[in-house]
């Protein structure tokens, strides 16, 4: 155990690991704090950058801009009213409100305190919850994947917000472009047109780069938006030790919140902050004054949207199942060094399980550090011109999908995924299902069919083994959960 | 015009949908359980068929439903014709883009495409544009090939 802890902490802190997660953390407040950016993208983009670094260092820096990408989205929302993530929408119930009050440093300074408390007490909890979680896991066998998988794809149901329906229909498509390539069980090419490059399928990084990054870039050339003139001021008043004292228990029962709700998947920052605010609100005496840039209202959305960061990768690295499409994206970049999430990751990879760990704690330290030291710098970053970075966005899609596997092919995949994930927005379809879907196709299909070898055909097995069948029942209720409500909503809208 | 994108999805997906269960369905023919390769492709295709059939029916009738109230409150804009004209041009320039990376290297393609899409975004100074397209592949350059020694054509 205590080797692990040191063999962790080994790769944890070699200076290349420590400079990445730096870089990391920059790269993140860059991705999230622009409105055109978001930290999917910051994500994909820096997969083919990193993949031939050494796993931790690579890591390091995914996982910083993972974790300060979330909290830069508030830093917007607070300076000009905009979110610059979708997880910073609760953000706009108090920051902006904080900085026509003058309270601009306040509110950035609390955002980056609340963010770095969340972020760590998210740390503890996977750093206690998810080994054990791994042990239970490795007992799996395919029925209990298979229901995992199953009850992944429900998740579809929490992630496509608008249109139930189109979130099935984008989820479906994903899962047939699973099926393009040699059939996992058999070797019988499927789908592949004849095509010898589609034979291994397709590489889901370029094919995430291309939906989620060049799709977004052409979604951006309909609403350009000029930086915003005049000079956003940021005074001196800063946090005082009083209200950090007077937030304790706002900052643990967010805390508490953000990250358990990280764990369940297909929840995410958003809904996770808006609970911290309702529930702050609630514990308040001073009710009235929530909405008008007070404090607590602040710190609870903002300790709550960074304790989902290792709430979520609970599910991710246990039992291999992103609960959203940045972590989808982490998954990404984990199997690209060759680390398939899951239970095999801690008792093969234990040494870099624990560094993973260290790395994250460490992030959010540079995250506090350099969110306190850079305040004063943030406006003038909402000052870059959207159209000078976006053709560099495409630019650096294009490179990367090439550089992974020097593959003329994965950078046209990247272009059709581009323009497919284009479509599939301009006709309303959700794309977060569409790539959780790529990732669980496998785990179901495989998973399905080594079933029915094991039972000789029998579907009985997911029913008969115990933790198959919670699963199965879960699934089932959220499915049923979903008819009701869009049974009740129907009637809603006709009356 | 919402309705409208419905339909089209619909009819499309449908057309997609006839088309790979042809395709499954050639699969099987050697596979002696019933759970062989085409069984997954057959059944994603045949949820996404009932799946869009909803969607063609649900659009339908709220076609009919609109024009039955002749519908006022259908106020959604109409995409800007110059808008659109300008996500067209991009569209084909990075198809262009891809082409040029693909034959002719990494610089000048980069270069090239950088300058144009600059404009298509609406940046006006020129010497701003030259800059640009010219410094970041520069930087791209030095952090693929240099910094983490991956090469590019």
């Amino acid at each position: 155990m205590l080797s692990v802890i040191l063999d962790g902490l080994e790769l944890a802190l070699d200076p290349g690991a420590l400079l990445a997660g730096a870089i990391g953390v920059l790269l993140g407040i860059f991705f999230g704090a622009l409105p055109g950016l978001t930290s999917t993208m910051g994500v994909a983009l820096l997969i083919p950058l990193t993949f031939t670094l050494d796993p931790i260092v690579a890591l390091s820096a995914i996982l910083g801009l993972y974790v300060s990408g979330v909290y830069a989205g508030s830093l917007t929302a607070t300076l000009i009213g905009t979110p610059g993530t979708a997880a910073a929408a609760a953000t706009l119930l108090e920051g902006p409100q904080m900085r026509d009050k003058g309270e601009t440093r306040k509110a950035l300074s609390m955002t980056t305190i609340a963010s770095f408390i969340g972020g760590l007490f998210s740390c503890i909890v996977l750093i206690l919850v998810a080994p054990q979680l791994a042990k239970v896991a490795l007992s799996f066998g395919p029925p209990e994947y298979f229901a995992l998988g199953f009850f992944g794809i429900s998740i579809v149901a929490g992630i496509s917000s608008d249109s139930l329906l189109k979130g099935v229909i984008a989820a479906l498509i994903g899962l047939w472009i699973s099926t393009i390539g040699l059939d996992p069980n058999t070797g019988v090419p499927r789908m592949t047109f004849g095509s010898t490059n589609l034979l291994n399928g397709i590489e889901l990084v370029p094919a995430l780069v291309g939906l989620f990054a060049i799709s977004e870039v052409l979604q951006r050339l309909e609403k350009i938006m000029d930086p915003k003139k005049g000079k956003i001021k940021i005074n001196k008043i800063g946090v005082r030790f009083n209200e950090l004292r007077e937030n304790a228990f706002n900052f643990l029962r967010s805390s508490v919140i953000g990250t358990f709700i990280g764990i369940i998947p297909a929840t995410g920052s958003g809904i996770a902050s808006f609970v911290a605010y309702n529930e702050s609100k609630r514990f308040a005496k001073d009710k009235e004054r929530y909405g008008t840039g007070h404090l607590p209202g602040l710190v609870a959305t903002e300790t709550a949207n960074n304790a989902v960061t290792g709430g979520a990768l609970v599910p991710l690295l246990t039992l291999g199942i992103p609960g959203d499409v940045i972590t989808a994206v982490i998954l990404g970049a984990l199997m690209m060094q060759g680390l398939t999430p899951g239970p095999e990751l801690f008792a093969k990879n234990s040494d870099i399980v624990s560094g993973l760990f260290i790395t994250l704690v460490i992030v959010n330290f540079f995250l506090l550090l350099i969110g306190l030291l850079a305040i004063k710098l943030f406006p003038y970053l909402l000052k870059i011109k959207e159209g000078l970075l976006m053709p560099v966005i495409v630019s650096l899609c294009i490179i990367g999908s090439y550089a992974i596997n020097n593959s003329t092919f994965d950078v046209i995949i990247t272009l059709v995924f581009g323009l497919l994930g284009y479509a599939l927005i301009k006709g309303g379809f959700p794309l977060a299902p569409l790539l959780l879907a790529l990732i669980l196709a496998p785990i179901i299909e495989k998973n399905f069919r080594n079933s029915m070898v094991m039972s000789e055909q029998s579907l009985s097995i997911f029913f008969t083994r115990p933790i198959s069948l919670v699963f199965i029942l879960i699934t089932f209720a959220v499915f049923a959960s979903i008819i009701y409500k869009g049974i009740k909503s129907v009637k809603a809208n006709q009356t | 015009m919402k309705a409208k994108v419905d339909l089209v999805a619909g009819v499309l997906l449908i057309l997609f949908v006839a088309y790979g269960l042809y395709l499954a369905f050639q699969l099987n023919a050697t596979a002696t359980t019933i759970y062989g390769p085409g069984f997954f492709p057959k059944f994603v295709l045949s949820a996404l068929g009932i799946f869009s059939i909803i969607l063609l029916i649900n659009t339908l009738k709220s076609m009919k439903h609109k024009k039955d109230k002749a519908d006022a409150s259908n106020t959604e804009t109409v995409t800007d014709y110059k808008i659109v004209k300008k996500i067209l041009y991009l569209i084909i320039l990075m198809i262009a883009y891809v082409i040029a990376f693909v034959y002719f290297g990494f610089f000048i393609p980069t270069i090239i495409f950088l300058i144009l899409a600059e404009i298509i975004f609406g940046i006006k100074k020129a010497y701003v544009i030259i800059l640009s397209s010219v410094l970041s592949p520069a930087i791209m350059y030095f952090l693929f090939v240099n910094l983490f020694n991956i090469p590019l054509p």
